[in-house]
């Protein structure tokens, strides 16, 4: 059975692309979403094997404040995917809890890799 | 017995020699009285004489003294006048003008300066300080503003005046310590900067504004090649073609080049030039896992100096590295095991000198010439003209690249 991913990317393009990624290494994206709200929402009411989230979405909370919400409920995996790779912004992303962190743009091996690795 | 007068004492004289003439009793007598006579006639012309020459005297000194008097009266009205001109310039000034005394009690403050505040000089002489100026409402501020003033000399400060409505409004005072009759004083030249902070909040907004929208747009951009690299992405996962794929692998490496440039520019507070040495190390890193087979090469990264450069020079600094490092990926250690390669930067003057050396199998002489028409290397030659930069390069035990980068524009 298909483990189940959450998106979390403001980006159509970039979420068509993530989403084909994961899907030709056999991932289910249970749901795309553009913002952190509709993010704790699927979280809850779906309860994914892991969230693929960006950092910069739409809406009030960002990527890492939204990981912040979802620890307070759940223990699924959270895998960042952002364009910044700064320390203060890895630090955050360690600090909410997320198990990795991949920096954008990623080849499709890459996403895989990780993806497997926190889902297995 | 008062002293005798001079004309007495001739007079004595005179009568002595009248007795040594030895006349008859009724002669001498005759002859003294005629002395006397004669001495008191003499007399009193000294006297009138005297007389004259102190009505003239006085005269003099009158009419001096009435000179005198006009004149100071003259100076005076003049003193008066520069006094008035002084105070009504003083009162009227674009600055406030305050003095006060060192232990914070307010001496004396201008008609401008009191007005500004909505009071009368007379309501303000003889408070404290704070009342006015809101950083010295505690007196141990104020102190250690007097000792820094008496230590360090005239100094210019910031600060906030509280007015009689009880508004706000930013001052700047240029202030100074002075003493006076043995006291200290504290003399300060106030202006009002509510509208140079008003211009300088804007100004902040309107930079900060324009920093998130050229921060946006390099966001933007690199999310554009976000998408141009995956795309080649989904090309290179329907690809069967080993050849195919690594041309399409080496077009997402410039793409990444480029794309990690962007991703500077976005977090940077300097947008006209970036830290070239912290972008060639993450560069480098990033294209070593690209050609993960290379699992025995190392990679050493050298950096000898700090070095910043303007972004007209990143990215085609950024390109010349991928294009060389993907060439020793292909060509360097073909046949062999393992190897290394070093890539140093440093600043000579005003180059920025970037070297990347491997310790591969070199390129062959006979292949040397048809090497340099590739599309690599004549883009490394295309990158280097853009960067008006110097690139030279050795081909012996492996080979060295050096390439001096002018750092200005």
């Amino acid at each position: 059975m298909s483990k189940k991913i959450l998106l979390v990317e403001d980006d159509e393009i970039i979420a068509f692309l993530h989403r084909h990624f994961a899907e030709r290494c056999g991932f289910e994206i249970i749901d795309t979403v553009d913002n952190g709200l509709s993010a704790i929402q699927e979280t809850k009411d779906c309860q994914p094997d892991a969230v693929l989230m960006d950092i910069r979405i739409n809406g009030e909370l960002d990527g890492i404040e939204t990981a912040l919400k979802i620890r307070e409920f759940s223990d699924t995996p959270i895998i960042f995917l952002s364009g910044n790779s700064d320390e203060s912004t890895l630090s955050r992303a360690k600090e909410a809890g997320s198990v990795g962190y991949l920096v954008k743009p990623v080849k499709h091996e890459e996403l895989c890799a990780i993806l497997s690795k926190f889902t297995d | 017995m008062t002293p005798k007068s001079t004309h007495h004492k001739l007079l004595q004289r005179q009568i002595k020699k009248v007795k040594a003439l030895h006349l008859s009793p009724e002669d001498q007598w005759q002859a003294l009285l005629d002395l006397v006579h004669d001495s008191y006639t003499t007399n009193d012309r000294d006297i009138n004489h005297l007389n004259n020459v102190i009505r003239e005297s006085s005269s003099e000194l009158v009419a001096s003294n009435e000179k005198l008097k006009a004149a100071h009266q003259e100076l005076a009205d003049a003193y008066t006048k520069e006094v008035g001109l002084l105070n009504h310039l003083i009162d009227k000034s674009g600055e406030a003008v305050q003095v006060t005394s060192e232990d914070g009690i307010m001496m004396y403050i201008n008609e401008r300066g009191a007005e500004r505040l909505g009071k009368s000089p007379d309501q303000l002489l003889g408070k404290y300080v704070g009342e006015v100026e809101q950083m010295f409402l505690d007196k141990s501020v104020w102190d250690a503003h007097v000792t820094e003033l008496r230590e360090k000399g005239p100094m210019i400060i910031e600060g906030q005046h509280k007015k009689a409505d009880g508004t706000i409004f930013p001052i700047e005072a240029n202030a100074y310590y002075t003493t006076q009759g043995g006291r200290g004083f504290v003399i300060a030249f106030i202006r009002d900067i509510s509208e140079r902070k008003n211009i300088e909040q804007q100004l902040r907004i309107s930079l900060a504004e324009k920093t998130t929208l050229l921060g946006e747009i390099h966001h933007r951009v690199k999310n554009n090649l976000t998408v141009i690299f995956g795309l080649l992405e989904m090309q290179i996962m329907q690809c069967d073609n080993p050849e195919v794929t690594s041309i399409l692998r080496e077009s997402q490496g410039r793409i990444q080049s480029m794309s990690m440039i962007h991703e500077k520019l976005y977090k940077t507070t300097h947008l006209e030039s970036v830290n070239v040495t912290e972008y060639i190390k993450e560069l480098a890193e990033t294209i070593y896992k690209t050609y993960h087979q290379f699992e025995n090469v190392k990679l050493n990264l050298i950096n000898k100096n700090d070095i910043s450069l303007p972004l007209n020079k990143m990215i085609p600094c950024g390109l010349l590295l991928n294009e060389v490092l993907t060439n020793i990926y292909k060509y360097a250690f073909v046949g062999r095991d393992g190897g290394e390669i070093t890539i140093t930067t440093s600043l000579e003057g005003d180059h920025f000198i970037l070297e990347i050396a491997d310790n591969g199998i070199g390129i062959d002489p006979e292949k040397e010439i048809k090497a340099n028409q590739s599309l690599g290397m004549r883009l490394i030659h295309s990158f280097a003209r853009q960067m008006k930069a110097k690139l030279s390069m050795i081909n012996f035990k492996g080979v060295k690249y050096t390439i001096e980068i002018p750092c200005k524009q």
